[in-house]
């Protein structure tokens, strides 16, 4: 037992290292999500977004070493990315405690920063695997579909209420990322668990929400 | 553009809420906040700010009960009037100032000497 965690955190490690975020890494992840032209200031910010979810790689391997056996590696795969970004957005919910505080006066609703199709097709599909394993009593796939929406609702929740950190842009823009990939990442879940029709469906779901732009949130109502 | 911010120094021996509650008279004042602006829940703000919601529900509060502010279930909060009077623009900066000479370690002579300079320059 020991020695299947323990190779499971290498393999973790490796990914780590492959995955590593750079400078390139973060121009590439803000071009993706409308910050065409980034500064210093807005790379370092993606940097420490990406870092914060790739640290815990290694950790969620070896958790998953621990799990019995459910799913083919590929799911396994989504449930580590899935399973990072609920760990780092609930790390990044810590309150600051230096003595001079900035905040911006952009208000920060769910539709502000998330796209309502994105949240709409994630309930339905959601709904729609529900419904599908209900009647086909899969039960046991019913509660990791339950455990799917519960870390995907957790992520939504904490991407809206997490502190603002950074230049304003980056940070709407990676909020936005957070909620329309973990949407998508659960869409992928959900396919896999319920149908192999519906996950190619719940695939296709996680490629366009995760590519689907965040809007521009105005302060003027 | 970038958006209005507020700028809260724990330390300054300002009551936070009123920090809060002036700038945002300031900002609306000077038109940088027109009528009709929606703000943040007082949730997001105080979490923005590492403060306690009500020190942020205590800000809104009194601009509500000035007419500033109105909230509304659906809109949330918006700035609803001018407020009848304007804090003193130039105290305004002056808090703003000593917050950032306090945040870098800066002592009261220096900063003073700072403002001086700035004069003769």
């Amino acid at each position: 037992m020991l020695v299947n965690i323990v190779i499971a955190a290498v393999w973790g490690l490796v990914v780590l290292v492959v995955l590593w975020p750079t400078t390139t890494t973060a121009k590439r992840l803000l071009k993706r999500w409308e910050v065409p032209h980034p500064t210093a200031e807005q790379l370092e910010e993606g940097i420490r977004y990406l870092k914060r979810r790739r640290l815990l790689y290694p950790l969620i391997f070896a958790g998953l070493a621990i799990a019995p056996p459910w799913a083919d590696s590929g799911t396994q795969l989504v449930v580590i990315v899935l399973g990072g970004s609920l760990l780092a957005e609930l790390l990044a919910l810590r309150q600051r405690r230096d003595a001079l505080r900035v905040a911006t006066l952009t208000p920060r609703g769910l539709f502000d920063i998330a796209s309502k199709w994105v949240l709409g097709s994630f309930a339905v599909i959601m709904a729609a695997a529900a419904i599908y394993l209900g009647v086909h009593q899969q039960w046991a796939k019913m509660l990791w579909l339950a455990l799917t929406v519960a870390a995907v609702a957790v992520i939504i929740w904490a991407a809206v209420a997490r502190p603002a950190s950074g230049d304003e842009v980056v940070d709407m823009a990676l909020r936005t990322r957070s909620v329309h990939v973990s949407a998508g990442l659960g869409a992928a879940l959900a396919g896999v668990l319920a149908a192999h029709f519906l996950g190619f469906i719940g695939i296709l779901a996680w490629i366009a929400m995760s590519n689907t732009k965040p809007q521009r949130t105005k302060i003027k109502g | 553009m970038s958006s209005p911010r507020i700028v809260v120094d724990v330390e300054n021996g300002v009551a936070p809420w009123r920090q809060v509650r002036d700038q945002l008279i300031l900002l609306i004042s000077g038109d940088v906040l027109p009528v009709g602006s929606r703000l943040p829940t007082i949730r997001q703000l105080a979490a923005d700010l590492g403060l306690a919601a009500g020190t942020v529900a205590r800000a809104y509060r009194e601009l509500e009960t000035e007419g500033v502010l109105t909230t509304g279930r659906r809109q949330g909060t918006v700035v609803a009037a001018l407020p009848s009077y304007a804090p003193n623009p130039l105290s305004a900066a002056a808090a703003e100032f000593v917050a950032v000479a306090r945040s870098l370690g800066v002592s009261e002579g220096d900063a003073l000497d700072a403002v001086r300079a700035c004069y003769v320059e």
